[in-house]
C-alpha cells in the first residue's frame, strides 16, 4: 500500500471539516458510513488505500487521527452515522476537558504535556503504513486548539519523520471584523510562523472568502457551518483526487506540491472551485465546458481566499505557478484550448522569472457519485497576492501588541514564561513579514538574486550571480 | 508504412542502378510519395499511347508488332510501361537527356527491350574465380588451385541452388504423377496428322487423269479423312514447321473449280490439326488442372465436330454429298474451329503459362468476342469450363481457407515454412503478409478487382481454423444459405456481390474470434495501463521500492530480484483488478532509449528488406555500464490470435514509448527528491541564501520541463489517440482495418511524442540527462543551508538546460511551420507558455 496519507482533525474547526471531508471520500469511494465497500462497486478504478485501511473484516478505517481539547465536537461525530467509521483508539480527547479557551498558548502547552499519547498514535498508524507520503492537519489558525496544539505538531512532526510531507488546511479567521475571539491576532501570527517554517503547503481557506462565496455565489443568506465545511471537504477531496484516482500523471503528493512551489518559503496556496453547488441547490440548467471551468476559477469571486486590494501600486502581484485539477470527462484538446485563449486574453499575469508554470491535472470523477456537472474544476495557486492577507494579521497584531492588549492571557503559559519581553511573538511576527518580504520580492524580476540578508534587490552580487541572470538572454 | 519503405528501396535501387550513389534516396523519397498517381489501365489510355509512340517513331511497323507479341506473354506489365514511354515521349527535354546520356558505340535500339534472357543467379557473397588467360601455360601447382577453387565455387553454386530449390518447393510441391513412357514413344496415339503420311511411298496417278465426277468422289473422301486427321494419297499434311500452321499437299492435277473449293476448306483442317495438338499437349499433368479442363472442353467439342464429319460420310455413301454441299454444312464448323484454334494458338504462343494467367488470356478473348454473338458464347462456355477447377480452388480458400493447388495454379500461393510462432519473436507482420499472398501472375483479370477481398476472407478463415474454431460449421451457419459454387461470369459485378458476401462472413467471424472471444480491446486497455503508464500509481510504487537497484548498471541488476519487485507493485497498486496483470514482465535491455531511436533512425536502406519490414529487426549495440533506470522495458504477453495485432513490430513500438515516458518519470522523482531533501533548508529567515533560491529556481524550471513534457505526451498525445483508436475500434469491420488503424495509431504516438526526429530525440535527452544530474547534484548538498558556494556550478547547469531549451524551442517552431496539423505546437505552449524562453 504504497504513498499514503494521515489526516489528522485538530480542534473544532478541523474535526468539522474533517468530518465533512471523510463522507466526501467514503461516497466518493462507494463506502457506507459503516466502513463496509457497497456492492455497486466495481474495482480497478480507484485507491482507496491512500486514506484508508483495511482491518481484518475487509470494512474500510480512515487513516485519521481526532484530537481535541474538549469533548463537544468530538461526541456529535461518534454520534453521527459516521461514528462507526474511525478507529476509536485513534480519538483522542484531552481529560483535563476544558478546551484551550481560544489561547494558543493554552493549546500549545496541552499539546506539548500530551505529546507523548498523541505521537503514540500518530507512531501506531505510520507503522501501519508502508511507504508514508505525508501529513494532512485540518485546523483553523484563529481558535485555541486548532492553532495551538497544530503548532506544537508542525514543530515536532518534521523532526519526527523527516521524511514525509507536511501538508495543512489552515483555515483563516474573518480577517475584516475582529470577530468573538478578540486574542484571534495573536493566535494568528503565532501560528502563521509554524506555517511558514515547518509546513510544506499550506493551502489557505479563508471564512471570509467562503461567506462570501456562500452568500454570493451560492445564496444562502446565513449560511452554516455545515455549509461552508461541505465546501472546504470539496476542495479538499478535489485536490486529493490525483492521488485516488491514477492517471497518467501527478499520482504522488510530492508531484503535485513540488510543481507548485518553487521555492520552499512560498508554500502558501489559494484554492479555487467551480462550479459550486451544495445539496440545497439543484444544479442550474448551464453547459459546463473545459474553458468555462479554466476561465472561471481565475475569476476572483471564485477563490476562496480574500486578498485585500494593494494600495502600493507598485507592486504588481503575480501568479507563480497555477496547478487546475480538472475533473470529469474531458477531451484533452480542449484544455489545449483553453490555455490558449487564456493566454490571449492575459487572463494570468505570471511572474517574469521564469517559465509560466500553469499545470492541467485531468483526473477522473467519482464513478458513484451522481455529479450534477459534466465537469468540475479546482485550482490550486501560488500567488503572491496572499502576502496581503499576512500583511493585514501583521497590522491587526501590531494594533493589539502595540497596547500590549490581552498579553498577560498568554503570559500564563510556559512557552512565554520565560519570556517577559514576549519575544516570540516579536519573532513570529518578523518571520511574518520576512515572508511578506519575500512574496514581494518574487514579483520582481531579480527575485533570483534576491538575498534577504540585504533586504532585497539587484544590488551588484557576485559574478556568478550576474552571469546567471544574464545568461538567459 | 511498408509502402513508405518500399518506395525508397525502390528509389535507393534506382539510384544505384543509374550509379549516383551520392545522391541519398530520402530527399526524393517525400516527392515521390505526394507525387504519386495511381495509374488505371484503360483500353482508351493504351491507344492513345501507342499512337503517341507510333508517331514519334521511325519503325512503327515493327514496334506494333512487338507489342502485340509482348502484349500475349506478358499483359499486365505492358500497358504501364507503355503509358511511362509514351509521357517519355512527350517531354522532350528528358528524350534529349536519354539521346545524350547513351553511350555513342551501341546500336540504336527499338524502344522496347525484353529481357527475356533467364539470368543466371550467382548468388551474392560467392566471387567467380577468375581464369588465367587461356593460352598462358600453368604450372601444375596453379592448375591445382584452380581446381580447388573452381570446386569449392561450383559447390557453393549447388548449395546455393539447393536452398532455392528447397524454398520453391517449401512453397508449392509439385508433384506430377506417373507417365509410362509409351505415352510418348507411340507416334499414332493423336488424332492429329503423323508425318511421313503411309502412303507417300507410293505415288498416287495423277487425279487429273480422271473424270470430274470421279475426282469429286475420291477428294470427298479423302477430305472427310483429312477432316477427322488421317492422310490421304492425294491429300495429306505437310511437315510441320517450328511456330507455322499445318499445310497441306494437294494434288496439283485435280480441276481448278474443286481445287478453289478444296482450299476454302482446307483452313478447318488447319485449325483441327492445332486444336489435337493443344488438346493432347495441355492434357499432360505439367501444364495443370485449368488447362486440362480447358483442353476437355475443347475435345468436347471436337467430338462434335467429328459427329457432323460422321453425319457428312453418311451422305457420301448415299451419293448425296457434293463438295459444295460439304461447305454448306460445314459452315457453322468452321467457325467453331476457327475460334478454337484462336484460343489454342493464344495460349501456346504465350508460353509458360498456365492456371489463373490463362484465365485471363481467356476472359480477354471473352471480351473481346462480345460483338460475335455465337462466337462468344461458345468463348463463354470454353472458359466457363477452364474456369471450373480454378473455382474450385476458390471455393475452398473462400469456405475453409486452406488452399489446395498441387500445381501452383491459384491466385493464393501458401508459404508453410512460416507459422504462427514466428509473430512472437519476429519484429514485423511477417506472418500475416507472407504466409499467404496473391501472385500476380496467377491472378485472373476479371477477379482483379476482388483479388485484395478474396486474399483477406481466406486469411481470416485460416486464422479461426488455426484458432481450434470449427470452420465447416461455420459454413453453414443457419442464417446464410450454402453458398452455390461459384462460376465465370464476364461481368465483375458478379465477384463483387459473391465474394462480398464470403467476405463479410469471414472477417465477422474473425473479428468476434478478436473481440469478443480473445478480448482485444480488454487486452489493449491492460497495454495502455503499463506502457503508456495511464494509471501512475504502479510506477510511483515501482520506483519507490526498486530505487536501490535501478541506480546499479545494468549488468549488476539481478532480474529476478526486478521482477519480485514489479510483481510485488503491481499486486498492492490499482493494477491489482486488472485480470491480465500475469500478462506482464520486465525485463532489462543492454542499450538505453537514445541508442536504440539513433539505430533505428539511422538504419540504412539496403537494411530494409523488401520493403516490408521495418528496421525494428536487429538490435543496437550494448552497453553493461549503463544505469538500471534507463534499461528497463516491459514485455507483454501475447497468444495467438492477439499476435495478429499485437505482434513483435507493435509492442517494441510500445517499449519505445514507455521506456521514454519511465525515463521522464524518473527524472520526475529525481527532481522532486531533491526539493524534498533540500526544502528544510530554505526555511528560516536566516537560512535563505541567494545560493538556495536560485538553484531552487533552476529545479523549478527543470520539473516544468519533465512535467510539460510529460503532460504533452499523456493528455495530447496518447490520450487523444488512444480515444481515436478506441471510437474507430468500436465501429471496425474488419480484421486489416484492425491492423491498420492499431499500427497507424503507435505511428502517430511515435511521431508525435517526437520520437522520430533525430535532433529532436537528442535535444529531449541531453535536457532529460541534464536534469537529472542536476537533481543528484542537489540530492548531495549535505549542508544545513544552501551556501552560495553552489552558484557557478548551478550556472553552468542554467546555461546548458536554457540553450538545449531554447533550440528545442526553436526546431519545433520549425517543425510545426512545416507540418501543421500535428501536435507540435502544443508542446511549444506546453513548455514556453509565456515565452520566457523566447521572448528574452
Amino acid at each position: 500500500m504504497p504513498r499514503e496519507i494521515i489526516t489528522l482533525q485538530l480542534g473544532q474547526c478541523g474535526n468539522q471539516i474533517g468530518m465533512e471531508f471523510w463522507k466526501q471520500l467514503c461516497a466518493e469511494h462507494g463506502i457506507s458510513p459503516d466502513g463496509i465497500l457497497q456492492d455497486s462497486v466495481v474495482e480497478g478504478l480507484d485507491r482507496k488505500d491512500v486514506f484508508f485501511y483495511q482491518a481484518d473484516d475487509e470494512h474500510y478505517i480512515p487513516r485519521a487521527v481526532l484530537l481535541d481539547l474538549e469533548p463537544r465536537v468530538i461526541n456529535t461525530i461518534q454520534t453521527s452515522t459516521y461514528g462507526k467509521l474511525y478507529n476509536p483508539e485513534n480519538i483522542y480527547i484531552s481529560e483535563h476537558g476544558g478546551g484551550a479557551g481560544n489561547n494558543w498558548g493554552s493549546g500549545y502547552s496541552q499539546a506539548d504535556k500530551l505529546s507523548e499519547s498523541i505521537f503514540d498514535i500518530l507512531d501506531r498508524e505510520a507503522d501501519n503504513s508502508d511507504s508514508l507520503e505525508g501529513f494532512v492537519i485540518c485546523h483553523s489558525i484563529s481558535g485555541g486548539t486548532g492553532s495551538g496544539v497544530g503548532s506544537y505538531l508542525l514543530e515536532r512532526i518534521g523532526d519526527r519523520y523527516p521524511k514525509t510531507l507536511v501538508q495543512t488546511y489552515s483555515v483563516f479567521p474573518n480577517i475584516g471584523s475582529l470577530g468573538d475571539v478578540v486574542v484571534q491576532p495573536y493566535n494568528s501570527i503565532l501560528t502563521l510562523k509554524r506555517l511558514s517554517l515547518n509546513a510544506d503547503s499550506v493551502v489557505i481557506l479563508d471564512n471570509t472568502a467562503l461567506n462570501s462565496i456562500a452568500a454570493e455565489r451560492l445564496r444562502i443568506p446565513n449560511p452554516t457551518f455545515s455549509q461552508i465545511n461541505q465546501l472546504v471537504s470539496t476542495i479538499m477531496a478535489a485536490s486529493t483526487s490525483t492521488l485516488r484516482y491514477p492517471g497518467y500523471m501527478n499520482n504522488d503528493l510530492i508531484g503535485l506540491i513540488a510543481s507548485l512551489i518553487p521555492t520552499p518559503q512560498l508554500h502558501f496556496l489559494m484554492t479555487g472551485y467551480t462550479p459550486l453547488t451544495t445539496e440545497s441547490q439543484v444544479a442550474s440548467i448551464r453547459k459546463t465546458t473545459v474553458l468555462d471551468v479554466m476561465r472561471r476559477l481565475l475569476q476572483p469571486k471564485n477563490i476562496m481566499v480574500s486578498t485585500p486590494k494593494e494600495r502600493h501600486e507598485d507592486i504588481r502581484h503575480c501568479y507563480i505557478s497555477i496547478l487546475n485539477i480538472i475533473q470529469g470527462e474531458v477531451d484533452p484538446t480542449q484544455v489545449h484550448k483553453s490555455l490558449q485563449r487564456i493566454r490571449e486574453r492575459k487572463l494570468a499575469q505570471f511572474i517574469p522569472w521564469g517559465p509560466a508554470s500553469i499545470q492541467v491535472a485531468l483526473s477522473k470523477k467519482p464513478p458513484h457519485m451522481q455529479s450534477a456537472h459534466r465537469v468540475s474544476g479546482l485550482m490550486l495557486a501560488n500567488h503572491t497576492g496572499i502576502s496581503t492577507l499576512f500583511k493585514t494579521a501583521c497590522n491587526q497584531f501590531d494594533k493589539l501588541f502595540s497596547r500590549k492588549a490581552f498579553v498577560e492571557q498568554f503570559k500564563k503559559f510556559e512557552i512565554f514564561s520565560n519570556d517577559s519581553e514576549l519575544s516570540e511573538m516579536i519573532n513570529s511576527k518578523e518571520v511574518v513579514m520576512r515572508l511578506v518580504e519575500e512574496y514581494q520580492a518574487a514579483t520582481r524580476p531579480d527575485y533570483i538574486t534576491w538575498d534577504p540578508s540585504r533586504g532585497g534587490g539587484s544590488s551588484s552580487a557576485a559574478g556568478g550571480l550576474e552571469k546567471f541572470d544574464s545568461s538567459r538572454r | 508504412m511498408s509502402h513508405e519503405f518500399k518506395i525508397h528501396h525502390l528509389t535507393s535501387q534506382l539510384l544505384q542502378l543509374l550509379q549516383l550513389r551520392h545522391l541519398s534516396p530520402d530527399t526524393y523519397n517525400d516527392t515521390l510519395i505526394s507525387h504519386m498517381t495511381p495509374y488505371v489501365t484503360t483500353q482508351i489510355s493504351v491507344h492513345t499511347s501507342l499512337r503517341k509512340i507510333s508517331e514519334h517513331s521511325s519503325k512503327r511497323e515493327e514496334f506494333l508488332q512487338r507489342y502485340s507479341t509482348l502484349k500475349i506473354k506478358q499483359p499486365r506489365e505492358l500497358d504501364p510501361l507503355v503509358y511511362l514511354l509514351a509521357k517519355l515521349t512527350e517531354d522532350p527535354k528528358l528524350c534529349d537527356f536519354i539521346r545524350r546520356r547513351r553511350p555513342p558505340s551501341q546500336t540504336p535500339r527499338v524502344p522496347v527491350q525484353v529481357t527475356d534472357i533467364e539470368q543466371i543467379d550467382v548468388p551474392v557473397g560467392v566471387a567467380i574465380p577468375e581464369l588465367p588467360p587461356q593460352d598462358t601455360k600453368l604450372t601444375h601447382r596453379q592448375l591445382e588451385l584452380l581446381k580447388n577453387q573452381l570446386s569449392s565455387f561450383t559447390s557453393k553454386m549447388e548449395e546455393a541452388d539447393k536452398k532455392k530449390k528447397q524454398r520453391k518447393e517449401g512453397r508449392v510441391t509439385r508433384e506430377f504423377p506417373y507417365v509410362p513412357p509409351w505415352v510418348k514413344d507411340r507416334v499414332y496415339l493423336t488424332s492429329d496428322y503423323v508425318y511421313p503420311p503411309l502412303h507417300s511411298k507410293l505415288p498416287p496417278d495423277p487425279l487429273g487423269g480422271h473424270p470430274l465426277s470421279a475426282q469429286q468422289e475420291i477428294i470427298m473422301n479423302e477430305l472427310l479423312n483429312l477432316m477427322q486427321g488421317i492422310n490421304g494419297r492425294y491429300l495429306f499434311a505437310k511437315q510441320l514447321k517450328e511456330d507455322q500452321k499445318r499445310a497441306f499437299t494437294l494434288d496439283r492435277t485435280l480441276d481448278t473449280s474443286l481445287q478453289s473449293l478444296l482450299h476454302r476448306l482446307l483452313p478447318l483442317c488447319t485449325h483441327y490439326s492445332l486444336i489435337c495438338r493443344f488438346i493432347e499437349e495441355h492434357s499432360k499433368f505439367t501444364h495443370g488442372t485449368v488447362h486440362q479442363a480447358l483442353s476437355a472442353s475443347m475435345r468436347g467439342l471436337v467430338r462434335e465436330y467429328l459427329l457432323v464429319v460422321a453425319q457428312l460420310e453418311t451422305q457420301l455413301k448415299r451419293k448425296e454429298l457434293t463438295l459444295q454441299k460439304i461447305w454448306y454444312y460445314l459452315q457453322p464448323c468452321m467457325h467453331t474451329l476457327e475460334l478454337l484454334a484462336h484460343i489454342a494458338d493464344t495460349i501456346s504462343r504465350a508460353r509458360h503459362c498456365h492456371g489463373g494467367r490463362t484465365l485471363s488470356l481467356l476472359h480477354d478473348i471473352t471480351s473481346s468476342l462480345l460483338g460475335d454473338k455465337d462466337g462468344h458464347k461458345l468463348s463463354l462456355y470454353v472458359t466457363k469450363c477452364a474456369c471450373s477447377p480454378f473455382f474450385r480452388m476458390l471455393d475452398e480458400w473462400l469456405v475453409k481457407g486452406e488452399v489446395s493447388d498441387p500445381y501452383g495454379e491459384f491466385m493464393i500461393s501458401e508459404d508453410r515454412e512460416i507459422d504462427t510462432l514466428s509473430l512472437r519473436e519476429e519484429y514485423n507482420d511477417y506472418y500475416w503478409e507472407r504466409r499467404y499472398t496473391a501472385s500476380q501472375e496467377n491472378l485472373p483479370v476479371f477477379l482483379e478487382v476482388v483479388a485484395e477481398k478474396i486474399l483477406q476472407t481466406g486469411k481470416y478463415l485460416n486464422v479461426v481454423r488455426t484458432c481450434g474454431q470449427d470452420i465447416e460449421s461455420l459454413a453453414n451457419l443457419p442464417s446464410s444459405e450454402p453458398p452455390a459454387q461459384l462460376e465465370y461470369n464476364p461481368n465483375e459485378r458478379y465477384y463483387i456481390e459473391r465474394i462480398g458476401v464470403a467476405y463479410g462472413r469471414a472477417s465477422s467471424q474473425v473479428l468476434k474470434l478478436l473481440i469478443t472471444d480473445n478480448h482485444l480491446l480488454q487486452h489493449l486497455t491492460s497495454i495502455k495501463h503499463y506502457f503508456l503508464i495511464d494509471q501512475g500509481d504502479l510506477f510511483v510504487h515501482f520506483m519507490d521500492i526498486a530505487e536501490d537497484e535501478l541506480q546499479k548498471p545494468v549488468s549488476m541488476i539481478p532480474l529476478s530480484r526486478l521482477e519480485s519487485l514489479m510483481e510485488l507493485a503491481l499486486r498492492t497498486s490499482i493494477a491489482n483488478s486488472d485480470p491480465y496483470k500475469d500478462n506482464l514482465s520486465i525485463k532489462l535491455e543492454p542499450y538505453n532509449l537514445k541508442m536504440f531511436l539513433r539505430h533505428v533512425i539511422s538504419v540504412q536502406p539496403e537494411q530494409v528488406e523488401h520493403g516490408i519490414s521495418p528496421p525494428l529487426v536487429t538490435r543496437p549495440p550494448s552497453s553493461t555500464a549503463l544505469p538500471g533506470y534507463e534499461c528497463v522495458s516491459l514485455d507483454y504477453e501475447v497468444k495467438w490470435p492477439l499476435s495478429l495485432v499485437l505482434n513483435r513490430r507493435s509492442i517494441t513500438r510500445y517499449q519505445l514509448l514507455f521506456r521514454h515516458l519511465f525515463f521522464c518519470k524518473y527524472v520526475e522523482r529525481e527532481l522532486t527528491l531533491a526539493w524534498k531533501d533540500n526544502k528544510n533548508k530554505q526555511r528560516s529567515p536566516t537560512a535563505i541564501t541567494p545560493g538556495g533560491v536560485a538553484s531552487f529556481a533552476l529545479l523549478q524550471r527543470m520539473l516544468n520541463f519533465v512535467q510539460g513534457l510529460q503532460y504533452y505526451m499523456c493528455y495530447e498525445v496518447l490520450e487523444p489517440n488512444c480515444r481515436h483508436l478506441e471510437s474507430k475500434l468500436a465501429r471496425v469491420v474488419t480484421i486489416d482495418e484492425v491492423l491498420a488503424l492499431h499500427t497507424d495509431f503507435l505511428d502517430r504516438c511515435l511521431k508525435d511524442c517526437l520520437l522520430t526526429n533525430r535532433e529532436v530525440v537528442e535535444l529531449t535527452n541531453h535536457l532529460l540527462q541534464c536534469s537529472l544530474t542536476y537533481g543528484n547534484f542537489m540530492q548531495e548538498l549535505s549542508s544545513n543551508a544552501i551556501s552560495n558556494d553552489v552558484l557557478p556550478e548551478v550556472a553552468k547547469y542554467e546555461r546548458n538546460f536554457t540553450r538545449d531549451l531554447s533550440s528545442l524551442l526553436s526546431i519545433l517552431n520549425e517543425m510545426s511551420k512545416v507540418e501543421s496539423e500535428r501536435a507540435w505546437s502544443h508542446m511549444i505552449t506546453r513548455l514556453d507558455y509565456n515565452s520566457f524562453y523566447t521572448v528574452a
